[in-house]
């Protein structure tokens, strides 16, 4: 088989090595035409491969500044460097909405543990909260998000399968059903911040889990991981029309995301750490929600876990979730 | 990209069949994402490019105001002081006709209201209760909504969580019911999540 192989001149075996005259002449043969241009066109094969496998940095320009890019984890960040991020954010939104927004980073208050009660015998299902909480949070309308899922569950089970959460009656509440918002629980020992594998999601000191949404990755693992479907993904850029966007957010809230981020309820913390209360609680029309301090014995949320007939959901699962479900009719 | 060099007969007989395996692997690392990047712009939904239409998102109720905020200038005493009525009915005949009697079991307007001094509510034994404390009449009757009020668990949360904030207020009563048809009408919802029907169908779990 040796003798017939076409480079070999001089006719000798498979082993090259033994030859040291032909195997020089092999290694330095002039190049060929045939050679170069193979090269040649493998070469800008190569090119256009690298330049395809690049072309998403385009939008490096409209996505993120370098600024931003090498942003530091929020925990890192001095009140300095925070400063002048919300002034950058500021920018950026006025650039990108046309919207004065006024983005600030308040703080947990001191000695007080965020907790939510909600009466699903005054629970209508009217989804009046859902809306509002869009319009505070400024969620993207198109893909819609809503943080607030309203499940309508027929009277007499706690069987989450046997609900229903596209429900459009006329009117509500509908005959023989009860209705149960269903949103971020706020877990003690929560799943997601487990799951994080890059520590951008954490559970604030006042008990909110927070996102850090400049450090978050988009890979999803937290969603996967909460029990609840608490958590919503940017699947596309956030589409809000101007006239509806609140310009008063907060850095670890409400500012406006990006496409690739996660997103959840967080107890509107621009305004319940000024001591206002969240935008749903203010919103339902028949009074089913009730927001206070777990630490202080004399809010409403200790009265109903004294007091009333409280249940968690999904108690099995170990979170230990600060939204209590309770009923007295 | 560099192992697309590979191709090339005269390097490729000087490599060994394990860096031509790793080669290949690295080369086909960075083609795949390439190609993909190359359909971002189709699988993307609702992409950069696509004219939006936003969902209308509609406005929430707000508690009915307070019943005083319709009545005119004077006092109710100056009319019927003058003009003789029977609260004994459940229905008036000549003023007040917009007023239909809806509250459970109530049957006449003299249940709430004064006989003599029509300012002021009544309480069971007949005493005067002022109009701007229309709770103590209410609680005559409704004591457990009352107690739930007073904590907070009855009724719309207002402004702050701590009721020890300074600006914190409950609503009175009639704040937010109507007192002569205190039930609330039936909402319309406003819209929900936007069914893909990718889902399974309700019931087939």
């Amino acid at each position: 088989m040796s003798d017939k192989t076409t480079g070999n001149t001089t006719g000798t075996d498979n082993f090259p090595q033994e030859n040291n005259e032909s195997v020089k002449r092999e290694m330095f043969k002039p190049l060929s035409r045939r050679s170069f241009m193979k090269a040649g066109a493998l070469g800008a094969l190569m090119i256009g491969g690298t330049a395809t496998a690049l072309l998403p940095l385009r939008n490096f320009k409209n996505d993120t500044s370098l600024e931003n890019f090498f942003q530091q984890h929020y925990e890192r960040l001095t009140p300095e460097r925070m400063e002048r991020i919300l002034k950058r954010i500021e920018r950026e939104i006025k650039e990108r909405h046309g919207v004065d927004a006024n983005v600030q980073d308040p703080k947990p208050i001191a000695d007080v543990q965020f907790a939510y009660a909600l009466n699903i015998s005054r629970c209508i299902g009217c989804r009046r909260c859902v809306h509002a909480c869009v319009e505070e949070n400024n969620q993207s309308r198109n893909p819609e998000i809503q943080y607030i899922r309203v499940l309508e569950m027929p009277a007499g089970t706690f069987d989450v399968e046997k609900s229903d959460h596209y429900y459009s009656h006329e009117t509500v509440p509908a005959e023989g059903k009860y209705y149960m918002p269903v949103q971020c629980q706020q877990c003690e020992n929560p799943s997601c911040v487990k799951a994080c594998p890059v520590s951008a999601t954490w559970k604030d000191k006042d008990g909110i889990v927070v996102i850090d949404y400049d450090w978050c990755i988009g890979c999803r693992y937290c969603e996967a991981a909460c029990p609840y479907w608490a958590r919503r993904f940017n699947f596309a850029e956030p589409n809000i029309p101007k006239e509806q966007i609140n310009p008063d957010m907060a850095y670890l809230g409400n500012r406006i995301r990006k496409k690739g981020t996660m997103e959840k309820c967080t107890f509107c913390l621009g305004r319940t750490r000024k001591g206002l209360l969240p935008k749903c609680a203010e919103a339902c029309p028949a009074g089913a929600r009730q927001f206070g301090n777990l630490l202080d014995p004399e809010s409403v949320i200790r009265h109903i876990l004294r007091e009333k007939r409280v249940y968690v959901l999904k108690e099995e699962m170990g979170t230990r979730p600060k939204f209590y479900y309770w009923f007295d009719t | 990209m560099v192992s697309i060099t590979l191709l090339i007969p005269e390097i490729y007989r000087k490599t060994t069949l394990k860096v031509n395996i790793l080669c290949i692997f690295f080369c086909l690392f960075c083609t795949c994402p390439a190609i993909s990047f190359a359909f971002d712009h189709i699988k993307t939904p609702g992409g950069e490019n696509n004219v939006v239409d936003y969902t209308p998102v509609q406005g929430y109720l707000r508690p009915l105001k307070l019943r005083r905020d319709t009545l005119f200038e004077y006092t109710c005493n100056e009319c019927h002081r003058v003009f003789d009525s029977d609260g004994n009915k459940k229905h008036t005949i000549f003023e007040h006709t917009d007023v239909k009697l809806h509250h459970g079991k109530t049957t006449i307007c003299l249940s709430c209201h004064h006989k003599t001094n029509r300012n002021v509510y009544v309480t069971n034994d007949g005493q005067e209760i002022p109009s701007d404390k229309p709770e103590e009449l209410c609680s005559q009757c409704h004591g457990t909504t009352y107690r739930d009020w007073k904590v907070g668990t009855h009724g719309r949360a207002n402004g702050y969580w701590n009721s020890k904030e300074k600006g914190w207020y409950l609503l009175t009563c009639i704040e937010c019911h109507n007192p002569h048809n205190p039930a609330f009408p039936k909402l319309v919802p406003m819209s929900g999540p936007v069914n893909t029907g990718r889902h399974v169908k309700k019931g087939t779990h």
